[in-house]
């Protein structure tokens, strides 16, 4: 019984090191550099006005907290797609979700713009509670369509049909814009460009409690997934409710990326690769020996991809779906030629 | 254990085959017999409570199989199915532990019981040494084994399993059927088998289900099933029939002549086997045949020349009866 | 903010060859041409011939590449409609000829459409870059069809269709691409007559209103162009000498852009205009051609600088409001409500902004209104291009 544990809390040690580790040079590297006395001492002084407490408190504190629950929550969101539809390459960007997200907030946007005056206030309020439901629902309407279309077509079919399903929803943004005043699509182009920098401590009220939720849901799924893993047969063999249990996984899917796409725009790769690393590391698929370091690795992924955009270069002029793509996807461009079954043409 | 009441099995309005009165002891091995698209695998859906049936019911410990809640029923019930799932990186302990679901609490923490039900089950698939490798990198007589191990640590009344040999080799075929039925007799589990290899479950099983098509359904020992003409009935083509005598398949050809075999044991039941796969007949006396074979510790004489092999003296057979 | 256009030498050699002919060092003034003096335009070389007027027009493309590349030059000869074709000597034989003055004007950038405005000649336009002219009347015309439409702006190559049917004395042409050469050979195939303009290219905004001189040449109204560009030489000096006896206003030209980007304004023709404005512009970088005038910075950039920023350019067409206020709490420019946007001169339900099309003429009313931000008791006459904005407004 020890052995079997002693791996995956060994290799979770780790990674909750590391993350601390990245956390602390993410709140010490900037344009302006911090010695690790400084930060302590601007987290200390909160409100005190000074410049570290500023810089710490104000601007990076927030944008490393999203990082690093953004980045655990897409990772999980990712664990959970990837189990669902039996895919390895599932997860809430490359299979349109976020997208989806995006059109269902765009669609909030440009209807509150319509109907009220108070146009600016709701951008400025910009991740207030509607947009978020509109991402929600959006999230929703397409992973319901893909959920309807994974039985019936491969596993790379399904990526293809996901991608294809988010420029069709970049499209639709698109035009979308037109019938709002062209100069505002400059807000919709920024809000494009994925970052955890838009984030303020305000977003936390809805952010955490969201996917706190949707983390207990991917724990307490852990047991019928590893079921599922064997497919539906099986799963049903061993007394789980597939069709409820399906639901339930899609559910918690949404609750744990559409908060996230709706406050830092569609954050690609973390959730697509993040499990994958997570199984080398912990040399399990089981999902609940997974969980842990999913969400760990997503956390330390996302702050690091953060950390390299905000290294104190001349000008600030990386973004963070770059670097993660540079990272990303080598891994997936290496997953799909390893992957026997991903290679020989399925779907 | 199993009650069947007049099932109607199939799909839609398209009746696949009626069940009358059958019940499943415990301990029982029986294999299921019928070509493809009969209802083999309908019957095994119907009797595990995936799909409901057209007409009738299947009862379980008294009550319909899909009125048991599922983590009960899996308690009763375990499937194992041909296809093998892609499961990544999932040891075949943790494969075998899966089995336990139905007993866990919602963590799926193992106690120290499930872990050594999980142990039993490996050992009596005789796959203790494959444990700790991963599912991936077993051969498909191993994750077999391994998928059986997990059916057993549901520890259930009744196993199903749905043609598992149809993708292996002989050896791993003729493994698998004798631990299933060791299973059976040690454990007192009902094992259900579909199969293809009729042979090997005339051997195997305790009881023979058949499904030869029009709806109906032969249920007996092996040997009442052969004797009856069933299996002949249900599988026999233009070229291929179903020996009551050799209790296999054997070719129809137009004879082209008759030998009488002199031979004992072993030499005698293959040479005339052999006689028999050339489109010959066996002549019981000497005067009724075409030619004589006779064995000796030489080889094979005929006409007077000696052969050391079946394959020269076949050459020389069909010289000599055209 | 201002895109430096990456011309291409051989677009250019295209334009001054209407066959393929190499294109060798500049020609230096011909025998006979005496030199028009321009103090700014570095781009641009006017020269006065006998029955005829030359216009040099070089590509910024040796400052883009430090100073490597050999130089590339489009030769105009204006010739009057009186008068015979002009006989010109070997060295201008290969020189674009537009008849003057032109009085069927098309053109693709926007500034020229201001120049031309300026000059009073816009009813000569017949083709236009776009529907979104900031001038109501040629706006109008577009949307009516008397004025054709020939592409976005200088983004897209020019609608060639549309072009030839406008018959086009003269098709003034912003090249920004590769792309367009193409399209600049078929057009001058298919008989058009070309000009290059290089306008927006030249490094200092008073270099840029300069070639009002060869607009009004081409237009017959050389003398209005010529008053009209002393009167903002001599208004900006004024400006840029009352501003220059006041202490320096510390501020800063930073737009934000979405997430944690600012847009700042950090060096060559828009800072020049905060400097001669009285303006300390706290994000300074220094002089490179090759660089754009502004760049992407990150607010910790922009944070400690900030507590210093009396006045504020925060407002722009192309900002995404900042979620986060930091910057804002701690900027007494925001605290003083000293804050501005470049759209004033802008009519956002016809997507028409002036700061890309007159600006670019009149840098005497946009340093005004810089001075005005920075000094408002220097200046009496209202805003133009900047507003005013509140806090928490960006554009």
């Amino acid at each position: 019984m020890t052995s079997a544990f002693a791996r995956p809390a060994l290799a979770g040690g780790a990674l909750a090191l590391i993350l601390l580790v990245v956390i602390l040079t993410s709140l010490m590297i900037g344009q302006v550099m911090l010695s690790p006395g400084e930060v302590l001492s601007g987290l200390g002084s909160i409100g005190s006005g000074s410049m570290e407490s500023r810089i710490v408190v104000d601007l990076r504190l927030p944008r490393v907290l999203a990082a690093v629950i953004g980045g655990a929550a897409l990772g999980l969101a990712g664990l959970l797609m990837q189990t669902l539809f039996r895919n390895p390459l599932a997860d809430a960007w490359s299979l349109g979700l976020m997208a989806g997200g995006q059109f269902g907030a765009a669609l909030v946007i440009v209807a509150g713009a319509i109907v009220g005056p108070g146009f600016l206030m709701v951008l400025t309020g910009f991740a207030g509670l509607g947009v978020v439901a509109g991402s929600v629902m959006g999230t929703l309407g397409v992973a319901l369509a893909m959920s309807t279309m994974a039985r019936r077509v491969g596993t790379v079919t399904l990526l293809v049909l996901g991608l294809m399903l988010g420029f069709l929803a970049q499209g639709l943004i698109s035009v979308l814009l037109h019938f709002t005043n062209r100069s505002q699509g400059r807000i919709f182009v920024a809000w494009n460009d994925a970052t955890f920098a838009n984030v303020v401590w305000g977003d936390f009220v809805t952010l955490a409690p969201l996917l706190a939720v949707g983390l207990v849901g991917a724990v307490v799924l852990a047991k019928p997934l590893t079921a599922l893993l064997l497919g539906d047969v099986y799963a049903e063999s061993l007394g789980v409710n597939v069709p409820r249990m399906r639901r339930l996984v899609l559910g918690t899917t949404i609750l744990l990326a559409a908060p996230v796409t709706a406050f830092c725009g569609p954050v690609a790769f973390v959730g697509l690769i993040v499990p994958h690393l997570a199984r080398g590391i912990i040399g399990s698929a089981r999902i609940g020996a997974v969980i842990p370091a999913t969400a760990l690795i997503g956390a330390v992924l996302a702050l690091a991809a953060d950390l390299v955009v905000h290294l104190p270069w001349e000008q600030h002029f990386l973004h963070l779906n770059a670097i993660l793509a540079l990272i990303g996807a080598p891994l997936v461009i290496v997953l799909l030629l390893k992957s026997r079954s991903l290679r020989g043409g399925e779907g | 254990m199993y009650a069947i009441d007049s099932l109607q099995i199939g799909y839609g309005r398209n009746v696949l085959s009626t069940l009358e009165q059958v019940v499943v002891e415990p301990g029982e091995f029986i294999c299921l017999l019928g070509r493809n698209g009969q209802g083999k695998s309908t019957l095994l859906r119907t009797l595990a409570g995936f799909i409901p049936p057209l007409d009738g019911e299947v009862r379980l410990d008294g009550r319909p199989v899909r009125q048991w809640p599922a983590a009960e029923r899996a308690r009763k019930v375990a499937v194992v199915l041909t296809d093998r799932p892609q499961v990544g990186a999932l040891r075949a302990r943790e494969l075998v532990e899966m089995g336990r679901q139905p007993y866990t609490n919602w963590t799926g923490s193992l106690s120290h019981e499930d872990l050594e039900i999980c142990e039993g089950a490996l050992k009596r698939v005789e796959g203790q040494h494959l444990r700790d490798r991963y599912v991936d990198s077993l051969s498909d007589g191993e994750r077999q084994r391994v998928m059986i191990a997990r059916a057993l640590a549901q520890r259930p009344q009744v196993m199903l399993l749905d043609e598992i040999t149809a993708f292996l080799d002989l050896p791993s075929r003729v493994t698998i059927t004798a631990t299933l039925r060791r299973i059976a007799h040690e454990t007192g589990v009902s094992v259900v088998l579909s199969s293809h290899d009729l042979e090997m479950s005339l051997n195997a099983a305790d009881r023979i289900w058949l499904l030869p098509g029009e709806g109906r359904f032969i249920d007996g020992a092996p040997e009442d099933v052969a004797l009856s003409g069933a299996i002949g009935e249900a599988f026999d083509q233009a070229n291929l029939a179903f020996s009551l005598k050799s209790g296999r398949f054997e070719t129809h050809g137009t004879s082209r002549g008759a030998v009488f075999i002199d031979a004992d044991g072993p030499a005698a039941v293959w040479l005339g086997r052999a006689v028999k796969r050339m489109d010959f007949g066996v002549s019981g006396s000497r005067e009724g045949a075409n030619v004589v074979i006779r064995h000796s510790s030489q080889g094979y004489e005929l006409d007077g020349e000696t052969y050391l092999t079946i394959q020269s003296l076949s050459k020389a057979l069909i010289r000599r009866l055209g | 903010m201002l895109r430096r256009s990456f011309l291409l030498a051989v677009g250019v050699s295209a334009v001054s060859a209407c066959s393929d002919n190499q294109v060798g060092p500049p020609d230096t003034g011909g025998a006979d041409g005496t030199p028009i003096p321009l103090k700014h335009a570095r781009y641009l070389k006017l020269e006065r011939h006998d029955g005829y007027m030359v216009a040099r027009l070089r590509a910024p493309v040796a400052d883009q590449s430090g100073g490597q590349a050999q130089a590339q030059e489009a030769v105009l000869v204006l010739a009057p409609r009186e008068g015979g074709e002009p006989r010109l000597p070997a060295a201008l034989r290969d020189a674009t000829v537009i008849r003057t003055p032109v009085m069927r004007v098309a053109a693709n950038a926007s500034s020229d459409e201001a120049f031309l405005g300026q000059l009073g000649v816009k009813d000569r336009l017949v083709a236009v870059g776009g529907r979104v002219s900031f001038d109501d009347d040629v706006r109008r015309g577009v949307i009516e069809g008397r004025i054709g439409q020939i592409g976005y702006n200088w983004h897209a190559p020019p609608n060639l269709d549309v072009l030839l049917a406008a018959q086009p004395d003269v098709f003034l042409m912003r090249l920004s691409d590769l792309a367009h050469t193409p399209v600049l050979d078929r057009a001058r195939r298919l008989g058009l007559i070309v000009a290059p303009t290089f306008a927006e290219d030249e490094p200092t905004y008073l270099g840029r209103a300069e070639w009002i001189r060869l607009h009004g040449l081409l237009t017959g109204r050389e003398v209005e162009a010529e008053r009209l560009f002393d009167q903002i030489e001599v208004r900006v000096e004024a400006l840029r000498t009352a501003a220059g006896a006041r202490p320096a206003v510390p501020m800063v030209w930073a737009y934000p852009a979405g997430g944690d980007r600012w847009v700042a304004t950090v060096r060559g023709a828009e800072q020049a205009y905060l400097a001669d404005a009285g303006g300390r512009n706290l994000l300074l970088r220094p002089e490179d051609p090759r660089k754009w005038s502004s760049e992407t910075l990150a607010t910790e950039q922009i944070l400690p600088v900030a507590d210093q920023v009396q006045v504020w350019i925060v407002g722009d067409l192309h900002a995404a409001p900042p979620r986060s206020t930091v910057v804002e709490g701690v900027s007494p420019a925001f605290g003083a409500d000293r804050l501005f946007a470049n759209t004033g001169r802008s009519n956002l339900s016809a997507n028409a902004y002036d700061w890309y099309q007159t600006a670019f003429v009149r840098p005497d009313w946009v340093l005004a209104d810089f001075v005005k931000a920075l000094h408002p008791d220097l200046v009496s006459e209202p805003f133009r291009f900047l507003k005013p904005v509140a806090r928490g407004a960006y554009r």
